[in-house]
């Protein structure tokens, strides 16, 4: 039974997936899901629903995959592979390396990033800043290939995420605001810029609920706006 | 429910408030559109040989207190052959109405026909309602021979769904065997330090798609005023620099578009 378990890669995933040490490695999971919907001014509305992993070993290294699909007036899916060091130096700093796949279907274009990233936690403030290399891919081939890196079209942009939030006399409300042009599984153009309302209720340690709500305006660059986007969701977040 | 905001939470409020707040002009590009196509539209134009001769590409003129001598200079390097002339936006600094007459002034002056589009900065400060009293609609569709023109209105960096499917239709219902579409927002970053480029892709994508599959021969855009060109999946995008003048001696350019034997190139000259 023992060989049977080494050789099934299934069961090895569910153990370590379930397994908060393994020999002596502290393991911590972290699983995430959202859902909610996303209004376009060109394109009408979609449903979002996304799902993201994160597995910490030793409170260090980090891996979490990442998993996007929004149905609507033009399915979008994108997923993504992430890992990272945290702790860099000092407690608060991290740095990651996101590949993401994000996928037009509708008009059968696909984006290809690599995102360097650096990241700050602190009790009231978040900051991400890094680079995203994009690499567009007119297929038709290759679309959901997320290591695909055709020259049709590259880009370089800054992406970033900084965040504040307010302490409340319940400590288990967080509740903030934040401006960004990346999430879990999308990495807009550099002025892609979503104002959002970011909240987390914590119910239990492991159990937390999350609502975020934001807009995204067109013509930022410029100085002469106009609405573009704007998304709600809600979500639950189970920590191990 | 006790709130604690420290200083540095209530600076980064603050900072989000100044930005929202500090833009120049908040527009809605549903609104300019269907106002549009109820203004008068420009007339084609015929040509002498239409498949042979060129056309101008200007873009950026920002115009400022009714003058931009680098626009009135660039007159004099038009040639036999330049059909007409498109000024892909931002035709004043900020949206001030003597600058848009100012603008048709000078342009009239060169004494060919020029198609005009809207740009970020002639929205600025209520410019929109000066810019289709005294330049005209910003979305329409027009030939000079055998070239379908179509303007777009990308000044606050969006298109909307009702220019899209208006889009749509033109390039679906035309027959001419040259397109050129006008956009002021430029498709493209031209380099990682610059802000100049849509919000959003999907819009882009969707456009460049729609110009593969009606075989839209060149996108003249501008905006960035950093040239840039680049041909994808056949077509050809190009942004032009600005003619705005930063300072007394500066180089200025602008682009020739020339139809021949069947095909349609660029060249881009300086102005001096």
């Amino acid at each position: 039974m023992y060989k049977y378990f080494l050789k099934s890669p299934w069961l090895i995933l569910s153990f370590i997936l379930i397994s908060k040490n393994v020999y002596t490695i502290e393991l911590q999971h972290t699983f995430d899901l959202r859902t909610g919907a996303e209004i376009n001014t060109s394109f009408g509305w979609r449903l979002v629903n996304e799902a993201k992993y994160e597995l910490i070993l030793d409170k260090h290294w980090q891996l979490s995959p990442g998993l996007l699909l929004a149905p609507g007036w033009s399915f979008l899916s994108a997923y993504n592979l992430e890992t990272g060091y945290n702790q860099l130096f000092i407690e608060s700093l991290s740095v990651h390396l996101k590949f993401l796949n994000m996928s037009y279907h509708a008009v059968s274009v696909a984006e290809n990033s690599i995102i360097p990233y650096f990241s700050w936690r602190s009790k009231n403030f978040e900051a991400d800043l890094g680079l995203n290399f994009r690499f567009t891919n007119f297929g038709p081939q290759n679309l959901d290939f997320i290591f695909y890196y055709p020259k049709d079209l590259f880009l370089t942009f800054f992406v970033f995420r900084i965040a504040g939030y307010l302490n409340w006399e319940n400590p288990g409300i967080r509740l903030g605001i934040e401006m960004k042009n990346i999430d879990w599984n999308y990495a807009g153009n550099s002025m892609e810029i979503s104002f959002d309302i970011d909240g987390i209720y914590q119910i239990t340690n492991a159990l937390a609920l999350k609502l975020n709500m934001g807009t995204i305006p067109s013509g930022i660059s410029g100085l002469s706006l106009d609405f573009n986007r704007f998304n709600i969701l809600l979500g639950a977040q189970y920590r191990l | 429910m006790k709130i604690k905001i420290n200083l540095f939470r209530q600076f980064f409020i603050f900072s989000l408030i100044s930005i929202s707040l500090f833009n120049c002009s908040i527009d809605d590009v549903n609104r300019r559109f269907h106002e549009s196509l109820a203004l008068p539209q420009p007339s084609p134009i015929s040509i002498v040989d239409p498949n042979n001769f060129s056309f101008i590409h200007i873009t950026d003129l920002h115009v400022v207190n009714g003058k931009n001598p680098h626009l009135t200079a660039f007159g004099s390097r038009l040639i036999s052959t330049d059909a007409f002339i498109i000024a892909s936006g931002d035709l004043t600094d900020n949206g001030q109405q003597g600058d848009f007459a100012a603008y048709g002034k000078i342009m009239k002056s060169f004494g060919i026909p020029y198609f005009s589009g809207i740009g970020n900065h002639d929205l600025w400060f209520g410019g929109w309602d000066s810019f289709k009293t005294l330049v005209g609609p910003s979305v329409y569709s027009t030939t000079a021979g055998n070239l379908r023109i179509i303007f777009l209105d990308t000044a606050d960096d969006t298109i909307g769904a009702d220019q899209l499917q208006w889009l749509k239709k033109e390039l679906e219902q035309k027959t001419e065997p040259y397109c050129i579409v006008v956009s002021h927002y430029n498709f493209f970053l031209p380099t990682i330090l610059e802000t100049a480029m849509p919000t959003n892709m999907q819009e882009i994508y969707a456009m460049m798609r729609l110009f593969e599959k009606y075989r839209v021969d060149y996108v003249l855009m501008g905006h960035s005023h950093i040239y840039d060109y680049r041909k994808i999946n056949g077509i050809s995008y190009l942004v032009d620099s600005a003619l705005k003048q930063y300072s007394a001696n500066e180089q200025k350019y602008y682009n020739r578009i020339t139809v021949s034997n069947g095909k349609m190139t660029h060249q881009r000259f300086a102005i001096y």
